[in-house]
């Protein structure tokens, strides 16, 4: 794939209001867990009877983190995402109320020499992953930097009190040391995480620029097929009309042997009608569009397809049972598709069914699904080829050995209908036992 | 006297294939490849029966044509059959029932046509008189 059609195609957009709308409720909860944290870290400088630390002054720190954090969460619930500046300024805010409430903990829990100051460095990871330029990360690193300095600078000139535990000694060397220790941290921390989430970034515009080309390709792939099955019809359909014509209304004294010729040509061109009727299907799926959405009440459907088929499943001998379903539930579908999903799995069971074999047609329902389960006596499929026979043109090894002619597009049409329907298709299978395969749908 | 059937299809071997059919049980057919000529030909032969292949030239040529048969006080009662192979085509079968308010023709055979099934709709859809 050339690089250039790559690079000028649509990217990935990281920075919509419903991106930042995540990252905002991701905020929110990552400050239900740090208050969690920050309690029992109180609690720990409690217990172990450390008696300098202002303990009202945290409590009230904390509670004033969870009343903000319900506010917040409050808002963004009552609003929808709909400007980026918005959510924007939600994140903004977040921050800088949480820089306040930080910098009041590190005061009260011994300035410079508090562990507590290593969490400003969160903000620098935070700001890096959530802002869409550079220069915000570095900004934000700036403001914990410079509020870091002047607490400890207004603590050095007592114009705050200085809490500690243990060494009461304030001296400028160890607070230059330490303070330095936390710039270079932080700003060196500011420019990896920068630089790692630039190269993220480009790599997920990549992969979502090749996801396009790939969608377009298949596309074009499916309206090739549609296209070639539409130009060898024609004659086909013609060479069937003449064969016709000759076979069974023209009275001639056809030889014996001629007449099974003809009758040979005959069923390849219903074999080949059949392989382009398939072809056309999966290719419509694709690109045609669809049909509204109706209530479908299933339950209402299966018999019918059922009935069709009892015919075609006595010739070969096999008993059709149809687990009578009872659910009144009905969904959002596309009746003719969910009508045809259920026509071909049926058909694909009697086909692959052996003589005197069984197929069952049950249906289930749980709070979020309803299912449809169609079993057979059948050949079964290998273990290790079970996911393949989803994937168009596959055909397992023993279902050629079975019968001989087929697409092997019949699994590959029910996988794309069933999921155009929001739903999911799963096969079990013991080889000469026989295959179950499960339809669900969501229930909304 | 015999019946006058029409297939108006731009497949002559088609045409051909369902001509034999027709005559071998006694009915005339006259055919014509193309739409508009086949619409003249319609009008100065008044068929008893048209068998309409549903897309010549363009994608729905037939439809046109027999909304234009049904608006012609002449020609409106002639029966019309549409062949079609757009079940192949899109994947769904037209559906009479379903189809029946917006599509003026009296039935639908797909392609391809077996001969039996040929002759069972045309005596079907033919007038009595």
């Amino acid at each position: 794939m050339p690089k250039e059609t790559l690079s000028t195609s649509i990217k990935y957009s990281f920075y919509t209001p419903n991106s930042l709308r995540r990252k905002n409720l991701w905020l929110v909860n990552l400050r239900w867990i740090s208050s969690i944290a920050l309690s029992i870290f109180i609690l720990v400088l409690f217990l172990f009877k450390l008696e300098n630390y202002p303990y009202p002054a945290l409590i009230s720190i904390i509670v004033v983190l969870v009343v903000f954090n319900s506010l917040i969460l409050l808002y963004l619930k009552k609003h929808n995402p709909k400007y980026l500046k918005t959510e924007e300024n939600v994140v903004l805010s977040q921050i800088i109320v949480d820089y306040i409430l930080l910098t009041a903990l590190v005061h009260f829990t011994g300035g410079i020499d508090s562990p507590l100051h290593l969490i400003y460095l969160f903000y620098i990871i935070i700001a890096s992953v959530i802002f869409e330029k550079k220069y915000q990360a570095f900004i934000i690193a700036a403001v914990a930097v410079l509020l870091l300095s002047m607490l400890v600078f207004m603590e050095y000139m007592q114009i705050l009190a200085h809490y500690s535990n243990g060494v009461k000694v304030y001296n400028m060397p160890d607070i230059l040391l330490a303070l330095s220790v936390f710039y270079v941290t932080i700003f060196t921390s500011t420019y990896i995480g920068v630089t790692l989430m630039t190269r993220h970034k480009k790599v997920k515009d990549l992969i979502f620029a090749q996801n396009e080309e790939l969608e377009k390709a298949d596309k074009e792939k499916m309206l090739f097929f549609r296209f070639v099955s539409h130009e060898l019809k024609s004659p086909i359909i013609a060479v069937q009309s003449a064969i016709n014509v000759v076979l069974d209304v023209m009275d001639t004294n056809l030889k014996l042997q001629a007449r099974d010729m003809l009758e040979r040509a005959r069923k390849r061109t219903v074999q080949m009608i059949d392989i382009l009727k398939d072809l056309v299907s999966l290719s419509y799926d694709e690109v045609e569009e669809k049909h509204e959405p109706e209530l479908v009440v299933p339950c209402e459907h299966i018999p019918e397809v059922v009935d069709y088929y009892r015919p075609i499943a006595e010739e070969k001998n096999i008993q059709l049972i149809e687990i009578v379903c009872k659910q009144r539930k009905g969904f959002q579908l596309d009746k003719f598709v969910f009508e045809k999903i259920i026509t071909n799995l049926i058909s694909n069971a009697v086909r692959y069914t052996p003589n005197g074999g069984q197929v069952t047609i049950k249906t289930d329902l749980d709070d979020d699904y309803w299912y449809l389960m169609i079993s057979d006596t059948g050949i079964g499929i290998p273990k290790e080829e079970q996911k393949q026979i989803f994937k168009e043109f596959y055909r397992a090894v023993n279902a050629k050995k079975f019968e001989a002619v087929g697409t092997g597009l019949g699994m590959s049409i029910i996988k794309r209908m069933v999921e155009q329907e929001n739903g999911e298709v799963f096969v079990e299978s013991e080889i000469g036992k026989g295959s179950t395969f499960t339809v669900r749908f969501p229930l909304k | 006297m015999s019946k006058k059937i029409m297939i108006i299809d731009d497949d002559i071997d088609l045409v051909e294939a369902m001509r034999i059919t027709l005559e071998t049980d006694n009915y005339e057919v006259i055919d014509a490849q193309e739409g508009q000529k086949g619409l003249e030909i319609l009008k100065k032969e008044k068929p008893d029966l048209l068998i309409l292949d549903v897309m010549m030239g363009s994608l729905d040529e037939g439809f046109h044509i027999a909304y234009q048969i049904r608006s012609d006080e002449e020609i409106k009662d002639i029966p019309i059959l549409m062949i079609t192979a757009v079940g192949a085509q899109t994947g769904f079968e037209f559906d009479k029932q379903r189809d029946e308010d917006f599509l003026p023709v009296n039935e639908f055979i797909e392609k391809p046509v077996n001969p039996q099934v040929l002759l069972d709709t045309v005596k079907r859809n033919l007038p009595v008189a």
